[in-house]
C-alpha cells in the first residue's frame, strides 16, 4: 500500500502531460520536501497550472507518475485531499455564498479547521460576514480563499498564480498572511508566481519549468549565483559564447548573461578574442528573466 | 531602518548582513541594542523568516551580534573578534578585491585612494572614538 | 455531506419558492377552472415535458455553474468521495424538487377531488425530474458526444406497465440507471470518458439505439430518394408521389388507399364487381391503443369527460367510485353522479361501471367489452355488449344513431346494422391493419386486411374478402395474400444493421419477432465481423486496453456498436515520448 509518511510531500517522475500538440509537461522528476514555502517559476504554458492540476488529479499523466502525501494523484482518497489547501487561479468560489455561510461550510468540512487562523486572515483582508463571493473585489476574494486554505491547517498548500491582479496593498497582505500568519513549520506551500521580487523574497526554494521541463530546483540564492552577465565591447563574428543565455546589443555594446560559467569566464572569452570585458552585476529577477527566455535554446551542451 | 531592495545584486540576507554590519560600524547601532526578533525583521521587511534566520546566523559567527538566551539578539562590544594575522588576511582580501573591480575602470591610483579617503574619513573618525582593541 | 446539502438547497430556496408558488398557482388555475386530473394526451405531454425540463435546468446549472466559474476544483477537492459530493447536491436537488414539484402536486390532489389514484401522479413526477436532474449532471460532466443518448433512458417508462406498481419500479430502475452515469462523470479528471463497463454500457444501449434508429432512417431516406430518382428522374423529385409507386397487391399500397378504395381494389382483383355505394362504407382499424384499466396511470387516461351541455355540467369519471362524478361547469359544484343505470342525486348510484368507460364521439361511452348511449336526458342504455373473451378495440357509429354501426374486439367483428352478426377473424388483432365494410344490394361486402405487424416478415399479410348474404350468413368469398411494397433488405434494415438490438427491441414493444431470409441473416453476419473487425483496429490504434470487450459488443451490436465504440471512447493516445530534446 502507499507509504502515507514518505519523506517527501510531492513526488513525481518521469512525469509528462500531452495537449493536442504538444508537452504541457515533459519528463518531470521533482522531488518536494516537507515544509517551506516552493515558487513555481516559469513562463506562460511552461507547465505551471497543469503541473498543479496533476498533482491533484484534475488531470491525468500522459507518462510517468505524480504522488502527494505518498498517494497517488489519480486515486486521491478524501482524507487526503482533506490535508491539501487548493487556490485556485483567480480564486474561483460559489459566487452566490455570502462570505459568513462559505466559512461556516469550510469550518464544518474540515476536521482540523482553525477557526483562529481565519479570522486573523480575514482582519487583515476586511472580509465582510455578509457579502456574497460575487460581490467581493480581487483582492477581497483572494484573501477569502487564503483564509480558507490556511484554516484547514492543511499539510500541503497549492496556489496557483495567488497575486496576480491584485493590487500592491492587496499583495502586499497576501504576502504578509502567506508568511505569517497560521501557517505552520510542517506545511509545504507551493505557489506559483510571475512576481520575482516576491520569490526572492518569499521563497525557500525556487522550481523553474521551461517548456514542461524541470529547469532548476534550489534556493533562490544558488540558483542567482550561477548567473552572471558581461559586457563587451567587441566580439569576433562566429564567436561561440559557452553558456549564453542572453545577449543584447546597447549602444554599441553587447550585453551577455551566461549561466554556470565560473569565475575564468572573463580570462576564457577575452581568450576568445573578447575585448572590453567587464562584469555587470545583475539582480534576481534579470537574472531568472535571462534564464527563462534562454535556458535550452542557446545553451552550448 | 533594514532595507532589501529590488534589483539589488546581492542575495537577501547578504543585504540584511551588509546593511547590520553598516549600521554597526556606523555607529547606529551601538554595543547593547537589541535587535528585533528573527519573525519581527522578517515581518518588517516581508521576507521569509528563514532568509532573516541565515542573516543573523552569518553576524552571529561573525561575532557581531549575540544571542542572549531567553532575552534576544544585541549587538555585542566591538571586541577583538578576531587575531590580528587573520584581520590582516580579511583586509588584504579585500584590498584585492576591491582592486581587482576597479582597476579595469581605468582610474588613476590617485583618483581612487581620494574616492576611498571621502568614504573611509567619516568612519575612521567614530571608529577613533570608540576603545575597543 | 450534510452542510454541502444543506448549502445547496440554501442556495435555491428563494428560486424554490418562487417556482413552488408559481407551480401552486398554475394547479390552482387548472383545477378551479377546468379539471387538473384529467387532461387530454397532448397536456399530458406539455406537463411531462416541462417537469423533465425542470429537472434538467436544475441539474445542468446547479453543477454547470461550478463548471463555469473554474470552480469544479472547489466542488470536488474536499474531504468527501466524490459519489458522496454528488449525493449531498442529488439529495438538495430532490428536496428542492419535492418542494417546487411533488408537494404542490400533492396539495392539489388532496384538493381538488379526485381518485385516489392521483396522488400518485406527485411522486411519479418527482421521479421524472430527478430523472432528468441527474441526466443534466451527466450532460454537463461527461465529455462524450454521445453523452445526449442518456436522454432516452426514461423513455423507458413510456414501454412500461400500465398498472401503478410496475411504474414506480420501472422509474426506480431508470433512476438507479442514471445515477450510475452521473455518478461516474463525477470525477476529478473531467477530460476522460468513462472507463468502467458498468456506466459504459449504461451509456452505450442508448447509444446504440439512437444510432440504430438514426442509420434506420438515414436508409428509408437513401431508399427513397433512390426509388423518387429511378421513377421521374432527379429533377422531379419534389413531385414525386410515393403512394403509386408500389403495384396494388402490396400491403404498402392499400396503405395509402381510402377503404372505399381499398375495397374496390380487392374486388377487383377477387374477379368480382367492383361497384358499391362508396358513401355507405365504413371501416375500422385498431389503432394500437391499450384497454384502460382501473387504477392506471393518469398519463394513460383517455376519455375520462362527458361533458353536458344543456345543463352546463361536466362529468368526470373517478376509478374509485366507478362513476361519473359531475360538477356544474362555472361554479365547480358537486352535481351527482352518471352511471350505467343514468343520472343520479342525492345518493350514490349502487350498481356502478365494471369497467373503465371511454368517451366517444360526445354521447358514447365504450368500455372493455360494453357500448353506452347516453341520451340528452342523461339516460344511460347499453347498446352493445361483446362476448365474455373479447375486448373491444374500435366502434364505429353512423351520423345519427343511438347504436353503433360495427364494432371491432380482439376477435371479431361485430355487425349491428341492418342485422347483428358477429364475424370472427383469424390471427392477432394487432396485425389487422383495417376492417372495411359496405352493402350492395341488400348484402355487405366485408374486407379485413392484415398485416400491421408483417414489415420484417414476423406476421402474414394477406386481405380475406367476405360476403354476408341476404338472410345474415357470412361465408368467405377470397384470400389473398398480399406483398411487402419495399424489398427484404429495406424492412430487414434493423436486423440488417444490429441483429440482437433488433430483436432485442421487437421483444420489448411486444411485437412479433423479425423473420429474416437466410440473405438478410448472412448480411448481418457479415456486416457484424466487418463492424467488429473495424472496432478491434481502432482499437489497437488507440491503444485500449480491453479493446477485445468493444469488439465483442461490436460483433453483437453491428454497426451501431462499432459507431458507438468511436464515441465512447477516448482519441488516439498521445504518441510515445520522445526522449531528450
Amino acid at each position: 500500500m502507499n507509504d502515507a509518511r514518505s519523506d517527501f510531500a510531492i513526488e513525481t517522475q518521469r512525469l509528462s502531460r500531452f495537449y493536442g500538440d504538444r508537452y504541457a509537461l515533459r519528463d518531470l522528476t521533482l522531488a518536494v520536501p516537507r515544509g517551506g514555502v516552493h515558487a513555481l517559476v516559469g513562463r506562460n504554458g511552461a507547465g505551471k497550472t497543469t503541473l498543479l492540476r496533476v498533482l491533484l488529479g484534475f488531470v491525468g499523466p500522459s507518462g510517468g507518475t505524480s504522488r502527494v502525501l505518498g498517494e497517488d494523484s489519480a486515486t486521491l482518497s478524501a482524507e487526503v485531499r482533506g490535508r491539501i489547501a487548493y487556490g485556485t487561479e483567480e480564486h474561483a468560489l460559489p459566487g452566490w455564498m455570502t462570505v459568513a455561510s462559505l466559512r461556516a461550510l469550510h469550518a464544518r468540512t474540515y476536521p482540523r479547521w482553525d477557526e483562529g487562523a481565519y479570522g486573523e486572515v480575514a482582519r487583515r483582508f476586511h472580509l465582510p460576514d455578509a457579502r456574497r463571493v460575487s460581490h467581493l473585489s480581487n483582492g477581497q476574494r483572494a484573501g477569502l480563499a487564503l483564509a480558507l486554505a490556511l484554516a484547514q491547517s492543511p499539510d500541503i498548500l497549492l496556489l496557483d498564480d495567488p497575486t496576480l491582479g491584485l493590487d500592491p496593498v492587496a499583495r502586499q497582505t497576501f504576502v504578509e498572511t502567506l508568511l505569517f500568519v497560521g501557517k505552520r513549520d510542517e506545511t509545504t506551500v507551493i505557489y506559483s508566481s510571475h512576481d520575482l521580487d516576491e520569490v526572492e523574497r518569499v521563497a525557500d526554494d525556487v522550481i523553474i519549468l521551461v517548456d514542461g521541463g524541470l529547469a532548476a530546483f534550489a534556493p533562490p540564492d544558488q540558483i542567482h549565483a550561477r548567473i552572471s552577465a558581461w559586457i563587451l565591447d567587441d566580439l569576433p563574428e562566429g564567436c561561440a559564447i559557452p553558456g549564453l543565455l542572453q545577449a543584447r546589443n546597447i549602444e554599441g555594446q553587447t550585453q551577455i548573461v551566461v549561466l554556470d560559467q565560473g569565475a575564468d569566464f572573463g580570462s576564457r572569452l577575452e581568450a576568445l578574442g573578447a575585448r572590453g570585458l567587464t562584469p555587470w552585476p545583475l539582480g534576481f529577477d534579470r537574472a531568472i528573466n535571462a534564464f527563462l527566455s534562454g535556458y535550452g535554446t542557446r545553451r552550448d551542451s | 531602518m533594514i532595507q532589501v531592495v529590488t534589483g539589488d545584486p546581492r542575495p537577501i540576507f547578504k543585504q540584511i548582513v551588509d546593511g547590520i554590519r553598516l549600521r554597526i560600524a556606523s555607529g547606529e547601532m551601538p554595543p547593547g541594542t537589541r535587535l528585533p526578533s528573527v519573525r519581527a525583521l522578517a515581518m518588517q521587511i516581508t521576507v521569509n523568516v528563514n532568509t532573516v534566520a541565515k542573516a543573523y546566523l552569518e553576524l552571529t559567527a561573525d561575532g557581531l551580534i549575540e544571542s542572549r538566551k531567553g532575552v534576544g539578539l544585541f549587538v555585542c562590544e566591538p571586541r577583538q573578534r578576531r587575531s590580528d594575522s587573520e584581520r590582516q588576511r580579511l583586509l588584504d582580501e579585500a584590498v584585492a578585491h576591491f582592486v581587482s573591480d576597479v582597476i579595469p575602470l581605468g582610474f588613476e591610483p590617485g583618483e581612487i585612494v581620494d574616492r576611498l579617503k571621502r568614504d573611509l574619513e567619516p568612519l575612521t573618525n567614530r571608529i577613533a572614538k570608540e576603545p575597543g582593541k | 455531506m450534510r452542510p454541502l446539502l444543506e448549502a445547496e438547497i440554501l442556495r435555491f430556496r428563494t428560486a424554490a419558492l418562487a417556482g413552488a408558488a408559481a407551480h401552486a398557482a398554475i394547479l390552482g388555475a387548472i383545477g378551479t377552472f377546468g379539471d387538473l386530473f384529467t387532461a387530454s394526451g397532448e397536456s399530458v405531454v406539455l406537463g411531462i415535458v416541462c417537469y423533465a425540463l425542470l429537472g434538467l435546468l436544475l441539474g445542468v446549472y446547479q453543477v454547470g455553474s461550478y463548471r463555469r466559474l473554474g470552480a469544479f476544483s472547489y466542488l470536488i477537492h474536499r474531504p468527501l468521495a466524490p459519489a458522496r459530493i454528488l449525493l449531498a447536491l442529488t439529495g438538495a436537488a430532490a428536496v428542492l424538487l419535492s418542494f417546487v414539484a411533488l408537494l404542490p402536486l400533492l396539495v392539489a390532489a388532496v384538493i381538488f377531488p379526485t381518485d385516489t389514484r392521483n396522488l400518485l401522479v406527485a411522486p411519479l413526477v418527482l421521479g421524472i425530474c430527478l430523472a432528468f436532474y441527474l441526466i443534466g449532471v451527466f450532460l454537463v460532466l461527461n465529455p462524450s458526444r454521445a453523452r445526449f443518448a442518456a436522454l432516452l433512458v426514461p423513455g423507458v417508462l413510456l414501454l412500461g406497465d400500465v398498472s401503478t406498481g410496475g411504474a414506480f419500479l420501472t422509474i426506480g430502475g431508470v433512476l438507479l440507471w442514471l445515477w450510475i452515469l452521473a455518478a461516474a462523470a463525477f470525477k476529478p479528471d473531467l477530460s476522460t470518458h468513462l472507463d468502467r463497463p458498468l456506466p459504459i454500457s449504461a451509456l452505450a444501449l442508448p447509444t446504440q439505439l439512437v444510432l440504430l434508429k438514426g442509420l434506420s432512417l438515414a436508409l428509408v431516406f437513401i431508399y427513397s430518394l433512390g426509388v423518387a430518382a429511378s421513377e421521374v428522374g432527379w429533377r422531379n423529385i419534389p413531385a414525386f408521389g410515393w403512394n403509386d409507386h408500389f403495384p396494388e397487391d402490396t400491403l404498402h399500397r392499400l396503405e395509402y388507399l381510402s377503404g372505399g378504395e381499398a375495397l374496390a381494389s380487392a374486388l377487383r382483383r377477387a374477379g368480382l364487381n367492383p361497384q358499391f355505394d362508396a358513401n355507405a362504407a365504413f371501416e375500422l382499424s385498431p389503432g394500437h391503443r391499450e384497454p384502460q384499466r382501473r387504477g392506471q396511470l393518469m398519463i394513460h387516461d383517455r376519455g375520462h369527460t362527458f361533458n353536458d351541455q344543456a345543463r352546463s355540467l361536466r362529468f368526470t369519471f373517478s376509478h374509485d367510485l366507478m362513476l361519473f362524478t359531475g360538477r356544474v361547469r362555472r361554479t365547480g359544484q358537486a352535481a351527482g353522479w352518471l352511471g350505467p343505470g343514468g343520472y343520479a342525486e342525492g345518493e350514490l348510484p349502487r350498481i356502478r361501471f365494471e369497467e373503465v368507460p371511454e368517451v366517444v364521439d360526445g354521447h358514447h361511452l365504450v368500455s372493455l367489452r360494453r357500448v353506452y348511449s347516453v341520451s340528452g336526458r342523461l339516460a344511460v342504455a347499453p347498446v352493445f355488449e361483446a362476448p365474455a373473451n373479447e375486448a373491444i378495440v374500435a366502434v364505429v357509429f353512423p351520423e345519427a344513431g343511438i347504436e353503433p354501426a360495427a364494432v371491432l374486439t380482439d376477435r371479431a367483428l361485430h355487425i349491428l346494422a341492418p342485422r347483428r352478426l358477429a364475424i370472427p377473424f383469424e390471427g392477432d388483432v394487432r396485425n389487422l391493419s383495417r376492417a372495411i365494410v359496405a352493402p350492395r344490394e341488400g348484402e355487405l361486402l366485408v374486407l379485413f386486411i392484415f398485416g400491421a405487424e408483417s414489415d420484417q416478415d414476423g406476421a402474414p399479410a394477406s386481405q380475406t374478402l367476405g360476403l354476408v348474404d341476404r338472410a345474415g350468413h357470412y361465408r368467405k368469398v377470397a384470400e389473398m395474400p398480399l406483398r411487402q411494397g419495399p424489398p427484404a433488405w429495406m424492412r430487414h434494415r434493423s436486423v440488417l444493421l444490429a441483429p440482437a438490438l433488433a430483436f432485442a427491441t421487437e421483444a420489448a414493444l411486444r411485437r412479433p419477432l423479425p423473420n429474416p431470409s437466410l440473405a438478410v441473416v448472412l448480411g448481418a453476419v457479415l456486416l457484424s465481423l466487418i463492424s467488429a473487425a473495424l472496432t478491434g483496429f481502432v482499437a489497437r490504434r488507440r491503444r485500449l486496453a480491453s479493446g477485445w470487450a468493444w469488439s465483442l459488443a461490436a460483433l453483437l451490436a453491428g454497426l451501431p456498436g462499432f459507431l458507438t465504440f468511436l464515441l465512447l471512447t477516448p482519441r488516439a493516445e498521445p504518441p510515445r515520448m520522445p526522449l531528450g530534446r
